[in-house]
Order: structure tokens, then C-alpha cells, then sequence
């Protein structure tokens, strides 16, 4: 018995002396501790960087895109729940609330911040790797630019953010007040400038879809055409070093946007996607059909995108005015748009018999028709809310166009002409001899149509209240159900508020005018 | 570290060495024999523990109540039984007969505590222990349904009414934010961790809930949330019986509480008015549809009642057979049972197989080998998105009352789709053709060593296993597919999980008890535990189904799995020093050191001490002379514990996978999942009581007060930070909450002789407050418009209610104009109080500055009385537990008060706003677009007056005295649970809570399994 008691008592003993017991790390993944050590775990850190993008080119879908004149969304009365809070930015009823609520696009705020986070890990670890200088390099010019990518999203939405530039280790260190928005564009400049020479050129096409000078030096101009005091002649001069790389507009506008031909020619930056079962597909046409008992009619699959919230259809529906706006024989209409014909019920949900172009459209009595968004339009697909398509965040033609805009703005309009006259030409449009700032607008307006860029546009070119009033007056007309209050801009509703959330957790930070 | 546990080796080598030493000590003494009877019923009791006082020799009395022992004229003897006062006879003979007087609260009970039992004398922190014969013919798969009501200071709620579901305990308010409050679990000495589920209420011999610190110091890392102590049956000497129970009952759901919603007529009615105010409003021209358009053609026809669609009466069936044999060398107890609980909704049903046996083998004076072991099979049967939240039941019921679950040709719709509503399934075909069927084998062991190495020191080694393997296989056809706003058909999807983990735990123990000169009683241990726990998780998603026709993920065209694994371990060292000087000044010193895998290196290894104090003064000259007195005792008590339920890696920030795509290929990614946090550690329950324990007028009135005071000190909890660190949250030890309370628990023998009554009453009043959160003290929870409900704030009790405080409608545009509103308020709409502003004042607007707090879903106390009545053969008893003084939010209402008209709501709504000239009955606002959703944000029109008594059980028995020698006992008996409820609330179940018992979640019913009334009937035999 005593041997017995023995041999068990030690057994157990000795498994427990033999092996550090209490050291457990997970079994199933990385921890921090381990991580970091390498060139391709510095590589992997930099991937994920990117995937934040994605959240960007969402949430700009209703912030950046809905919020301007072009677009609007088909109203589904079955469904008055939390998801009213994204049709509150088109409204221009958003406060702090709609800005954090989770079902919203309104965790932009976060979402961008998500990235930074990244970023300053990678940065601040990068300092004491043991890695060459060229793959540190690489890594930092990565880095850098979508650090300058995540500010100037958060500065462009929400104004003078704070600006966390290092890994935080603890939480006090998160508790820091906003800067001013000169500050926040100045550190994006800083960043940019740094970032620029050590990323390459793009040279063969398909790109790989990683970040590029030429990415970088189009960042940079845009952030010194939209800092508080603009600097034309450094926008200016990024921007024709774009000419002079080896990027070109693609013969066929509608191909810009065929994911056969992603990250071509005409591609500086966008955000890349892949359908599969990898979750790394896209899924914005779904949204932006209408809301339809047949999807598969216009997308070749079947699935229900007839229901509230943003998992459904009817959003970023064009305006009756932006039809209305293209020039006649403009190329890009029947590509960017077409319309839906068939029956609507009392939800506008619709039962879809025909899909038609927009050139020139007349209803045909007693068939209802809704208007949508057909750029992104690439079927047939396989799985519902499963898509190919990237995001265009950055085109050679809205290069072309930022140059016009600068040189117009500089007033000198005749050096604009041929960029402007470029982009034209591909439209199918004539050329144009004279050129104004309104020209400009408009033809970013067409060219760049649903790509997110409208709303920071108007306010860029201080076209935004006129043409926010005349939109609401439109929609008012023609929608008994939208409030008096709603359409209520001013200069406070350029930028975006700070979520609610934030403000009571970190009782350093101040809300925005008019919030 | 090494050192540590090396210590151990050298311990048990030293152990191992006693095992040599021994020693015998026998005396010559004369045997006594003698008969223990009732003194009531004057039948012979069996399985009386005889003890020849100061020593360790024991007797049992048989089946017919006769014992023998070895002892000496003028030697005292011990008689003791659970159910009956103990009694101590001096020896004047070689016979004797005792008789035992039956009663409940006896304070010389033996109580289970940690690492042993203790007399209820002696004790000197806050146990308090609940016997099986208290809890016997409860219809209840759970045992923790059998204990609400009985304890102070341990509040179990039943949340939901979900077949097999594990109900929630709270002690002493426990409230952890980040780490649970639920108490440890420790079935048999081992702190397992399948739950009280796993076992058949059957197979238990009492219920041990240890409450104050130092009582349950012996836990440590894991006590701060009270542990309770279950133990099995064992066999008693000399004693040998076949027992037979059957049970059958039928549940319901009551008509109490279930929503208020509109009927058919009404409905369409409401539709209408809709419509016609959407006209002459808003513009719009499309008419009533013509479901709607004439209501009266739904007249006297009630439509469909789709909560009821989904209910039935369901039966449920307990069966349980145990044979018991106890001899001088082996007593043996094998328990089979068979528990089958159809659910009251469709399609749901658990089925559990338990077979247990433990045997303690005695194999000689010195060595003693014990053996438990349980298997547990059990069978679940559910629909996936059945219980809280806005899910299945709460979609159904908000469905049009206008349309038929069923055609008239026995068909069943597969979808609707009314005007203005969602698209929505058929409820019905959702809860009856979904598969979600979940099987788990569990098995559990407890086996040990006990040696005695000298008199009175012991040594005992146990080991101990649980394993819990369970797969669940799911499937939603193409027609039970889908949910609100997404109708049916759509693509079937399936699943199939396994799970399982293993648990063990070694544990090695010293006991020593020796009395000196019978003044000096000391009684120490000390000991060394180690326990490791490993779960390996996996699950495989279909998805492209071809069909229906084949039910398993086999036919799915595509699927994707995954597989996660974790694992803890602890280590653990504690001692134990109780000292009484003539059971009259009592002292207990209690340590235990834990070292546990789940923190940061520099934190890895806590102590927890305590110690205890008690005076009996009923022992004293001065209270002796008081006749009327029988026990008085006065307990003090401090002790530190911790809580360390917060994940198993959370210390080390994880890197979790974050692809891209570039070059049209995924790009592997990888990112920190958060902030790590080296220096996190448990967090530590402080804590002291003091406590009373009184008995009067020959044990027939017992008294029994505690106050205690504790405070939860680095809090474990995930700390909302600024979201621009990139994360929302970091997990840390930063918090702080204070809790007190007092608790009272009477019990009375009110009538004794043949007509017996006896009454327990208890009752607490727990408070809390919070005195420090993370590091600015931002507030938990409220942030969100929508079933937020709950902030925790400092300065504050935790959980209060956040909202708005609505004032009624805006019933004139002059009232409009002239009062505060917010930026959708028109004449008609909902008005809320101005509260705040940026600036800290009223600003006459009503924003999220006007949210303020509402409600407190914290008791003001809760109580329990169980009373008990016999005659001859006839006993009742009737079990009652209630709370006063807490709000539930009902977050139904959000829904039910929806006025966009897309669900069925309230009849209220009715008599809403349509018109200056028809403004309704002031509470319920206009229908127009845009402007309602104010009305139904989280404001004082959800939050409820909570204070309920249930009459948990209602039990008449009557047991027949058969004369067959074979025979030994029949019972038979009726039992009502949940009999009734006397409330104000006007939801279905006071207990709801949308997270258990949580304390930051608390008091939320948001649409759970109806818990319902079980009506049953039970026969027992023994042989």
C-alpha cells in the first residue's frame, strides 16, 4: 500500500516538476510575443494594415457618396429600425449617436483609428528589428502611407482628430486631446513625404495592389488642395508627376471597373477584393440594385436583398438631377446607371421584369422603375452578397481632373485644358475650349461618379450648400414622409461628429460645432 | 517556480514514510446495544450516527434502528440524524433506547465545508447547507430549481425555461464585470466543471453554499463568487434498500404576462388609420391596401395568436432507481435515472441519462479507498435563435394577427409578406422543421486514498476526472430559413460542432485532529492541488445545399470549419488550523497560494488568507442559567478571495489572422487582437461578516443573522478605452465595488406532536456600490440607443437603468412649441424630460444628454419561506421566494410599442395621437414616418416595478405504513411548481434576465423561453 501511495504521489509529482505547469500559451494561434520578430511577419502586420480600407470604402458608400446630390436611397417601410441611422446622413439628421451606432457607417471614426493602430505597432516594433535596411524601407513606406490614408480620411470626416503616432502599450496613453486639423494634415504631409521615396513606381500592369508613389504623391495632393489654407503649386507639381509615370486612361470607361481588369493602367490606388469563401469578397452591387424579390434577374444569382438595414438593396440610388446632369452623348451614363423596370409594392420592394438604359429613359405606364448604380455591375455571380469588384479609391482620370482643378484654381485654365480635354475624349465627349472651375466639377462629377468622392468634392470646391439645399428642396417634393428639419445644412455639417462613445470615455476630447 | 512545486515531491516522500509508522491503541470495553426511535411516530430510524463522544468511534443504527458500540458506563453517547435534533445520553447500562425528535434547523448538524465537514456548532463562517429530504419531489430536472427560496443571501433565478438550460446563482450580490458570478461549482471535493446540470437531483445528499470569504478562502482564486459544495449519496452502515421513484408531470405556460397585442380586427384597424394618416400627412397616395381596408371583416374572429402557435402542454418524467448496501468493509450506492423534459415549445426537448455509483471500500482499521463515479448521457433537442433576444418567439408574436399559420388545406405558407410589414417565414415551420440536436457524454470521477497514519493524522490522496464530449448537428431547411425581413425559401445551411475537454485534478491532503485534555481541540490541514483543464473546440458550416432532402453538411456543396484549442492549469497549496478550546471559544485559520496559467508572468501566483473567530456563549455560566436558551453564538469572520474567470490567454495579446488580397491572391495578414497586459492578475474579494446564531425555547425557534461587508478590488473586466488606441477595450484589473448586506434566516417549529407545522423563513437585503472603474471611471453600458439598457457608473449601485424619461405626447402644436423636443418632435410625437445639455444643463433640446437613470433592477431584498405541515400520513409542503424592490426593463416593448407598423403592438396603441382634435389618451404618439423611433428608445415606459412572490412548489404527500417486511416505505404525492405568481409586472417571468444573473446585464426580459407551470404526480417505494 505504501509503495502504491508512493509510485502515485510521485507520478504526479514529477509530471508536474518535469514541464513549467502554468506556462500556457494558446495553442491555435500567435501571440504578440512571438510575433514581430521578421521580414514576413513584418509583411503580414503591413497586410493586415490594409484591410481597413475595406471599412473605408463601406462607410463612404453612405457618408461620402448618399450625402452629396448624387445619390439618395429607395425608402423600405417595413423597416424604421436602427439602420435609419445611415439614412440620417442623407437626410442630414446624423448627430453623435448615429456616428457610433454599430449597424451604422458611423464607425468610420473607429474603423480608421483601427488602422492607425496597426501601423503605429509596425512602426514602433520596426525600430528594434533585426531586419536589413531594405526591407525596413519597404515596410515603412507601406506604413507610412496608410497611416497618411487613415488621417486624412479622419480629418476630411471628423476635422482636428487626435493623432496617435506610436504602439500603445497602456491604455493611459490613448487618452489624448484632439489636434487641430492644420496639425493633422501637417503630420499627413510629414508622412507622405517620408513614404513617397521609399515605395516604387508602378511599372507592369495588373498591379499588385499595394501602395505606390504614385498613390502616395496623389494623397499628397489632395490633402494640400483640402488643408485649411491650400497650396496649389505643391498639389500642382505632385500631380504632374503622375503624368509622367507610367499610368494612362484605359480605352473603354466601363472596363476601368471589370475586375478582369483590376489594378490596371488607369488604377492608382484601390481597394482590392476577391469573392470566394475566403471572406475577402466584395458585396457592393448587392446593395446597390434595388430592393427585389428577383436579384437574380440583374445579378445571376438568387438571394434576398428585400429586407431593412444595410444587408439589403435600394441604397446609393441615383437622383432623377444627376441623370438629368450628364451631357448629351456623355459615354458614361448608359456605364455608370441603368434603370429597373417591373412591378413595386407597397415596401418598394420590386419584382423585376426588364433592366433599361438611362439615355433617354421614358417610363412606361403602369411598370414601375427604379433607377441603380450599374459601374460595379459584373455578373454573373455565384453566391449571393459574394462579388469580385474592387474599389476605385484613386484613378489616373481623377488625376487628370485634380490637375484641371488646381491649375483652374491657380487661374491658369489653359494648361488645364488638355487633361480635362482628356477625360473628355474617352467619354465621347467634345473637347472643350475654355474651361471654368464649374467645368471641372462637373466633369469629376460624371467622371468619378459613385466612387465616394462627390461630398468631399462640393466641400473642396465650396459647392456643397447650394447644392444640398436644391437637392433637399427636389426630394422634399417628392417624398411627403421626409421631415421639415431634414436637408438643414451649414459649414457645421461638412464635417461629421465625434461618436458620442468617445466623448465619455475620453473626457479630453471636444465635440464638433453644431453637434 | 520549479522549487515550488518540487516542495511537494519532498511533502508526499514524507507522507509516504508515515505509511510505516503505526500504532494501535485498543482498550477493553463492554458492548452496548440499544434502539433509536421517532419520538413523534415511534418508528424505529436507521442510519442514526451513534458516537461515543471525545473519540472517533462510531455506530450506525440498521434498517430496524438498533446499533452496537463499544463503550464504557459513564461514557457519553451521540446520536445524530439529519432531519432530527441531536441528542447525548450517558451511559448507565449495556442497553439503552434513544428517542430522536425530528427537526430541520439543527445546529449539531455535520456540515459539509471545505476539505471536510465541520459540527454546525463549531462553524464560524456563513455556511449554510440545504439536505436532500428538504428537497425531495420537486418535479425539476435542475437542482437549482429545488434550492430557490431556501438560502439567504443566495439569490437563483430561473431566466429562461429552455429544456436542460443551467439556472444562475448569485451570492451575496456577487458581481464580477469581466468575470462572471457564477459561484464554483465542486461536485464531491472536485470543482468539475460540468455543472450542476450534469447530475440528477436524485444522486444528491446535500447542498453546501459556502458565502462569506473566509469560509470559502480554501477556493481561493476561484471562491469570490461563493462556492457551492454538492455531495453525493452515500451508503450508510448496516443498511441495505432498493428505492423506486416515478414522476410524471405536465407543463404549461400560464396566461399571466403574455403580450398584450393587438387581435385580428384591431390590427387591421390600426393598419388602416395608418394609412390614412400616412395620406393626409405625408402625402401618400397609394391607398389602404385591401387587407386592411375593411377591418370589420376580421369581427369576432381573434386571428392568429402566434405566441400560442408556438406552445403546447408538454409532459415531463423523472425515473430513478438506487440500491444502497453498506457494510463494515464496503458500502456501495448505485443510482440509475432517466429525466425527459419535453419543452412547452414545439421541438424542443432534453432527455439526460445518469448512472452513478461511490463506494468506499475499507480495507482495514487504517486504509480507506473510495470510488464515485458518474456517467451522464444527454440528449438536447432545440431550434437555433429560440431564446432571448429579439428571436423566434418575440418575431412570431409580432407577426400580422390577420394572417393563418396554416391554409385551409393543411398546407403550411412558407413565407408572408403583408403591406408595410417585413417579409417574415412561417414561425411555425422555423420552430418545427429546424434541427438543432446537441448530445454530450459526460463522465465524472472521484477517487481517493485515505490513510491513517497515527491517530488522528491522516493522510489522503485523491485524483479526480471529468471529461464532457458533446457534438450538436444543425440544420435550417430552405423553407425554415431566413428570419425578420428575410423570407423563406432561401439556401439551407447546416452545421456540425464536437466539443469536448477533459479536466483533472490531483490532490494530496494531511489532516490532523487531536482534543487535549477534551479542551484543546485542534484539527489541521494542509495540502497540494494541481488541476489542468483542456478544451479542444471544432465546427464545419454548410452551405449551397441542393436540397432539403438530406439534412447533414454531407450534401452541402460547400463547407468551411475550424478548430480552437485552450487549456488552463492551476496550482495550488493551502492549510487549515480550527481550534476549539471546549467548544466554546472557536478559531479557524485558513491560506491557500494559487498559481494559475491564465495571468501575466509577474502575476501569477496569489494568496488568499482568513481567519474566523466564535464564541458560544450559550457555554457560558452567565447564559446557561437561561433555560430558555439553548444556543447562542456570535461569529467574526475576515478572509481575501479571488475570482480568475477571464479567459485563458487574455494576459498575452493574441495575433489573429487579418488577410488581403493583392495580386488577385489572399495575402496572409496578421494584427494584435489587443492590448496585452503583463501585470493582469485575479481579482480579490475582501471581506469580513459577523453573525448570530441563536436557538430558543428547546430548539424549537432558531435564529440565525449575518452582516457582512466585502469589497472586489481590481476588478477583472475589459476597460472601454478611446477607440483611438485602435481597440475598444483593454482587460485589466482596474474597479473597484463595495457590497454589504444583512440576512436574516428563522426557523420555527411552530406546531410539534401529531399535527406538525414548521416554518423557514430568510431574507437579505444585498447592497452594492461602485466605487472606481477603469481609468477615468468612464461608465459601462447606456451608450447605445437600442437594448443598452444598463450603466454601470461610480457612485452608483451597479446595472441601473440609462434612458430617457418620457412625459407623454406633444398633444397641441402650442405644447410643441413651447416645450422642449428633439430633432424629429412634431405635435403628436413623444416628449421626454430636458435633463441635461452639453453644458451641463437643461439646453431645451432632447438629445443623448437627456438619458439619465431609471430604474434599479438591484433588490431591495429578497426572501424564501418554506412551510411545512404533516398529519399522520399527510405532509404539505409549500416553497415561496420573491424579491421587492427591483425594475425589470422589458425590452419587448421596443418592439411591441413599434409604431411604423410593421409589427403587431400593444392594444394601448390604439388610443394614440391622430389629430389635434383627436390627440388620444396622451401616452401613445402618431404614426408619422421618421418621428417614431424616439418613442420606443430605452425611456421610463420599459422599466417596471419587479417585485414578485412566486409560490415556487406546492407538494401533498401521503405515505402509506405497509405491513409487508419487504416493504419498507410507499409515498405518493401531488406538486405544483411555479404554482403561481403575485405581481406587478406585466411580463411572463420576474426572474427573465437577457445574461443570467449578470449584475451588469441584470433585470433585462428580453422575450426568454417561457418558464412554465408543471403540474405532477410522483410515487417513491422503498425496500
Amino acid at each position: 500500500m505504501k509503495r502504491i501511495a508512493y509510485i502515485t504521489v510521485s507520478v504526479l509529482t514529477l509530471s508536474a516538476c518535469s514541464n513549467d505547469f502554468l506556462d500556457l500559451v494558446p495553442p491555435t494561434s500567435l501571440s504578440s510575443a512571438s510575433f514581430y520578430q521578421n521580414a514576413e511577419q513584418f509583411d503580414q502586420a503591413t497586410v493586415a494594415a490594409y484591410t481597413n480600407l475595406r471599412g473605408i470604402a463601406f462607410m463612404g458608400i453612405f457618408m461620402d457618396e448618399m450625402r452629396s446630390d448624387n445619390t439618395f436611397f429607395t425608402r423600405y417601410a417595413a423597416d424604421r429600425g436602427s439602420f435609419v441611422s445611415a439614412e440620417a446622413y442623407p437626410e442630414f439628421r446624423d448627430n453623435s449617436l448615429t456616428s457610433q451606432s454599430p449597424n451604422s457607417p458611423g464607425n468610420r471614426y473607429g474603423n480608421a483609428y483601427e488602422g492607425i493602430s496597426k501601423v503605429n505597432t509596425i512602426l514602433s516594433r520596426l525600430e528594434n528589428a533585426n531586419l536589413s535596411a531594405e526591407e525596413k524601407d519597404k515596410v515603412t513606406g507601406e506604413a507610412l502611407f496608410l497611416r497618411a490614408f487613415y488621417y486624412y480620411d479622419l480629418v476630411q470626416h471628423f476635422g482636428g482628430v487626435p493623432l496617435q503616432l506610436k504602439e500603445i502599450v497602456v491604455a493611459e496613453e490613448a487618452f489624448i486631446p484632439r489636434s487641430t486639423a492644420e496639425e493633422v494634415y501637417a503630420q499627413i504631409i510629414t508622412d507622405l513625404n517620408a513614404a513617397i521615396p521609399l515605395l516604387p513606381i508602378a511599372s507592369t500592369f495588373p498591379q499588385s495592389g499595394r501602395a505606390t508613389r504614385g498613390a502616395a504623391k496623389m494623397l499628397l495632393a489632395y490633402a494640400y488642395l483640402s488643408k485649411p489654407t491650400k497650396e496649389y503649386e505643391k498639389a500642382t507639381a505632385e500631380l504632374l508627376d503622375i503624368t509622367q509615370m507610367n499610368y494612362g486612361l484605359m480605352d473603354d470607361y466601363a472596363d476601368v471597373f471589370d475586375p478582369v481588369h483590376k489594378n490596371n493602367k488607369e488604377s492608382i490606388f484601390e481597394v482590392q477584393y476577391k469573392q470566394g469563401n475566403e471572406g475577402q469578397h466584395s458585396d457592393f452591387i448587392w446593395r446597390f440594385i434595388p430592393k427585389a424579390t428577383n436579384p437574380d434577374f440583374i445579378l445571376g444569382v438568387n438571394g434576398t436583398n428585400a429586407r431593412g438595414g444595410l444587408t439589403s438593396g435600394g441604397w446609393n440610388v441615383p437622383t432623377q438631377e444627376m441623370i438629368d446632369s450628364y451631357e448629351t452623348g456623355d459615354e458614361r451614363l448608359a456605364k455608370s446607371i441603368a434603370v429597373a423596370e417591373g412591378s413595386v409594392d407597397n415596401n418598394d420592394v420590386m419584382t423585376i421584369t426588364g433592366v433599361k438604359s438611362p439615355v433617354n429613359y421614358r417610363p412606361t405606364p403602369g411598370v414601375g422603375y427604379q433607377y441603380f448604380i450599374r459601374k460595379y455591375l459584373h455578373p454573373p455571380y455565384q453566391v449571393e452578397f459574394n462579388t469580385d469588384n474592387n474599389w476605385p479609391v484613386f484613378r489616373y482620370a481623377g488625376a487628370l481632373l485634380l490637375l484641371a482643378e488646381s491649375l483652374v484654381a491657380q487661374g491658369k485654365a489653359t494648361e488645364a485644358l488638355p487633361y480635362i480635354n482628356q477625360v473628355r475624349k474617352r467619354a465621347n465627349l467634345g473637347e472643350l475650349s475654355t474651361v471654368t472651375a464649374l467645368d471641372v466639377a462637373n466633369e469629376m462629377r460624371h467622371e468619378l461618379a459613385f466612387e465616394n468622392h462627390r461630398w468631399t468634392d462640393l466641400i473642396r470646391t465650396g459647392m456643397a450648400i447650394e447644392a444640398i439645399q436644391a437637392k433637399g428642396e427636389r426630394l422634399k417634393a417628392l417624398y411627403g414622409w421626409l421631415l421639415p428639419n431634414t436637408f438643414d445644412i451649414s459649414e457645421d455639417k461638412f464635417i461629421y461628429a465625434i461618436p458620442a462613445r468617445e466623448l465619455q470615455i475620453n473626457t479630453n476630447l471636444t465635440q464638433n460645432h453644431g453637434y | 517556480m520549479k522549487t515550488k512545486y518540487c516542495k511537494h515531491l519532498v511533502f508526499c516522500v514524507l507522507a509516504s514514510l508515515f505509511v510505516a509508522i503505526s500504532s494501535n491503541l485498543a482498550m477493553a470495553q463492554m458492548s452496548v446495544e440499544g434502539v433509536v426511535t421517532d419520538s413523534v411516530t415511534a418508528a424505529p430510524i436507521s442510519g442514526v450516527t451513534v458516537t461515543l463522544q471525545g473519540t472517533s468511534t462510531s455506530a450506525q443504527t440498521d434498517g430496524q434502528g438498533r446499533f452496537t458500540i463499544n463503550a464504557s458506563t459513564g461514557d457519553i453517547l451521540v446520536f445524530s440524524y439529519v432531519g432530527y435534533l441531536r441528542k447525548a445520553v450517558t451511559l448507565t447500562g449495556s442497553s439503552l433506547a434513544v428517542q430522536l425528535t425530528p427537526g430541520s434547523e439543527v445546529l449539531e448538524e455535520v456540515v459539509v465545508v471545505s476539505y471536510g465537514t465541520q459540527k454546525k456548532r463549531e462553524l464560524t463562517g456563513a455556511v449554510v447547507q440545504v439536505d436532500a429530504t428538504q428537497l425531495r419531489d420537486m418535479p425539476v430536472a435542475n437542482v437549482g430549481q429545488k434550492l430557490q427560496g431556501r438560502m439567504a443571501g443566495v439569490q437563483i433565478n430561473h431566466n429562461s425555461g429552455t429544456p436542460g438550460s443551467e439556472m444562475s446563482f448569485r451570492i451575496r450580490g456577487a458581481a464580477s464585470i469581466g468575470a462572471g458570478n457564477q459561484p464554483l461549482i465542486v461536485i464531491d471535493g472536485f470543482p468539475s466543471a460540468s455543472g450542476l446540470q450534469t447530475l440528477s437531483p436524485d444522486e444528491i445528499e446535500s447542498i453546501s453554499v459556502l458565502k462569506d470569504a473566509s469560509a470559502a478562502a480554501l477556493y481561493g482564486s476561484r471562491a469570490a463568487n461563493g462556492v457551492l459544495l454538492v455531495t453525493t449519496k452515500q451508503a450508510k452502515d448496516g443498511q441495505q434498500h432498493l428505492e423506486l421513484s416515478v414522476n410524471m408531470g405536465m407543463q404549461q405556460v400560464p396566461q399571466r404576462g403574455r403580450p398584450d397585442l393587438m387581435n385580428a380586427e384591431e390590427f387591421a384597424q390600426f393598419k388602416k388609420e395608418y394609412y390614412e394618416d400616412a395620406a393626409r400627412y405625408e402625402g401618400y397616395t397609394g391607398g389602404v391596401p385591401e387587407v386592411y381596408a375593411d377591418p370589420s371583416r376580421y369581427a369576432g374572429n381573434y386571428g392568429t395568436d402566434w405566441f400560442d402557435v408556438l406552445l403546447r402542454d408538454a409532459m415531463n418524467q423523472n425515473y430513478n432507481i438506487s440500491y444502497s448496501s453498506g457494510t463494515t468493509k464496503l458500502k456501495s450506492v448505485f443510482n440509475v435515472n432517466l429525466n425527459k423534459q419535453n419543452g412547452v415549445i414545439l421541438n424542443t426537448s432534453d432527455r439526460r441519462i445518469t448512472a452513478r455509483t461511490n463506494n468506499i471500500y475499507n480495507v482495514s482499521d487504517r486504509l480507506t479507498l473510495g470510488l464515485n463515479l458518474e456517467f451522464s448521457n444527454g440528449y438536447n433537442n432545440g431550434v437555433s435563435g429560440l431564446d432571448n433576444g429579439r428571436n423566434i418567439i418575440q418575431l412570431a408574436y409580432l407577426m400580422d394577427p390577420t394572417l393563418s399559420y396554416r391554409n385551409e388545406d393543411g398546407t403550411y405558407p412558407v413565407s408572408f409578406s403583408q403591406p408595410g410589414m417585413f417579409a417574415n417565414p412561417n414561425w411555425y415551420l422555423v420552430v418545427t422543421e429546424r434541427i438543432r440536436k446537441a448530445r454530450a457524454n459526460r463522465f465524472l470521477a472521484n477517487s481517493y486514498v485515505e490513510f491513517e497514519l497515527l491517530e488522528g493524522l491522516k493522510a489522503k490522496t485523491s485524483f479526480n476526472v471529468n471529461t464532457d464530449n458533446g457534438n450538436l448537428r444543425a440544420f435550417n431547411p430552405s423553407i425554415a430559413q431566413g428570419g425578420l425581413g428575410s423570407a423563406p425559401p432561401q439556401l439551407a445551411t447546416g452545421r456540425y460542432e464536437s466539443s469536448g475537454f477533459v479536466t483533472w485534478m490531483s490532490e494530496n491532503t494531511l489532516t490532523y485532529q487531536r482534543s487535549f485534555n477534551n479542551d484543546h481541540n485542534i484539527d489541521v490541514l494542509g495540502g497540494y492541488t494541481v488541476q489542468k483543464y483542456s478544451r479542444e473546440n471544432s465546427y464545419i458550416d454548410g452551405r449551397e445545399f441542393a436540397d432539403d432532402d438530406i439534412p447533414w453538411i454531407s450534401a452541402a456543396i460547400t463547407r468551411i470549419g475550424n478548430v480552437e484549442a485552450a487549456d488552463w492549469s492551476l496550482l495550488s497549496y493551502y492549510g487549515r488550523l480550527n481550534y476549539n478550546y471546549r467548544g466554546k471559544y472557536l478559531a479557524s485559520f485558513a491560506f491557500r497560494s494559487d498559481g494559475s496559467s491564465k495571468f501575466g508572468q509577474n502575476t501569477r501566483f496569489g494568496n488568499f488568507p482568513s481567519a474566523s473567530l466564535g464564541w458560544v456563549l450559550s457555554e457560558e455560566p452567565f447564559i446557561q442559567n437561561i433555560r430558555q436558551i439553548n444556543l447562542l453564538k456570535l461569529r467574526l469572520s475576515y478572509g481575501k478571495v479571488g475570482n480568475n474567470n477571464i479567459g485563458d490567454y487574455t494576459y498575452l495579446a493574441a495575433v489573429n489572422s487579418n488577410d488581403y488580397v493583392f495580386g488577385n491572391q489572399v495575402t496572409p495578414g496578421k494584427s494584435l487582437n489587443g492590448i496585452g497586459n503583463s501585470f493582469l492578475t485575479w481579482e480579490t474579494t475582501e471581506g469580513y461578516d459577523i453573525g448570530l446564531d441563536l436557538e430558543l425555547f428547546n430548539n424549537r425557534l432558531s435564529f440565525t443573522y449575518d452582516y457582512y461587508w466585502k469589497k472586489t478590488d481590481g476588478l477583472l473586466y475589459a476597460i472601454d478605452i478611446p477607440i483611438q488606441s485602435g481597440f475598444s477595450s483593454i482587460t485589466s484589473n482596474v474597479g473597484r465595488f463595495d457590497f454589504w448586506g444583512h440576512e436574516f434566516t428563522i426557523g420555527s417549529r411552530n406546531l410539534v406532536g401529531e399535527f406538525q407545522w414548521t416554518t423557514d423563513f430568510n431574507i437579505s437585503f444585498d447592497r452594492n456600490l461602485v466605487k472606481k472603474l477603469g481609468t477615468s471611471d468612464a461608465p459601462i453600458g447606456g451608450y447605445n440607443l437600442y437594448w443598452d439598457d444598463n450603466r454601470t457608473a461610480v457612485g452608483h449601485p451597479i446595472g441601473l437603468f440609462y434612458g430617457y424619461i418620457n412625459t407623454g405626447v406633444y398633444m397641441t402644436q402650442e405644447e410643441f412649441e413651447t416645450q422642449p423636443h428633439s430633432s424629429t418632435s412634431m405635435v403628436g410625437t413623444a416628449r421626454f424630460k430636458d435633463i441635461s445639455g452639453p453644458d451641463g444643463v437643461p439646453d431645451g433640446i432632447i438629445d443623448s444628454y437627456d438619458r439619465t437613470f431609471i430604474g434599479n433592477p438591484n433588490p431591495t431584498f429578497a426572501y424564501g419561506m418554506v412551510n411545512t405541515f404533516s398529519y399522520k400520513n399527510f405532509d404539505l409542503s409549500i416553497v415561496l421566494a420573491g424579491t421587492v424592490g427591483n425594475d425589470i426593463a422589458d425590452d419587448a416593448f421596443q418592439s411591441t410599442e413599434n409604431l411604423d407598423g410593421v409589427f403587431n403592438v400593444r392594444k394601448g396603441v390604439a388610443g394614440r395621437w391622430r389629430s389635434e382634435e383627436n390627440p388620444g389618451d396622451g401616452i401613445y404618439p402618431r404614426t408619422r414616418s421618421g418621428t417614431t423611433e424616439d418613442f420606443r428608445n430605452f425611456t421610463t415606459r420599459q422599466v417596471f416595478d419587479g417585485s414578485y412572490i412566486a409560490a415556487k412548489n406546492i407538494t401533498l404527500g401521503y405515505s402509506f405504513s405497509p405491513k409487508l417486511s419487504y416493504l419498507r416505505s410507499i409515498r405518493i404525492y401531488l406538486s405544483a411548481q411555479n404554482a403561481f405568481i403575485i405581481t406587478n409586472y406585466p411580463g411572463l417571468n420576474p426572474e427573465a434576465g437577457i445574461n443570467g444573473l449578470n449584475g451588469l446585464n441584470q433585470g433585462r426580459d428580453f422575450v426568454g423561453y417561457p418558464v412554465p407551470r408543471v403540474f405532477s404526480a410522483g410515487l417513491h417505494i422503498g425496500f
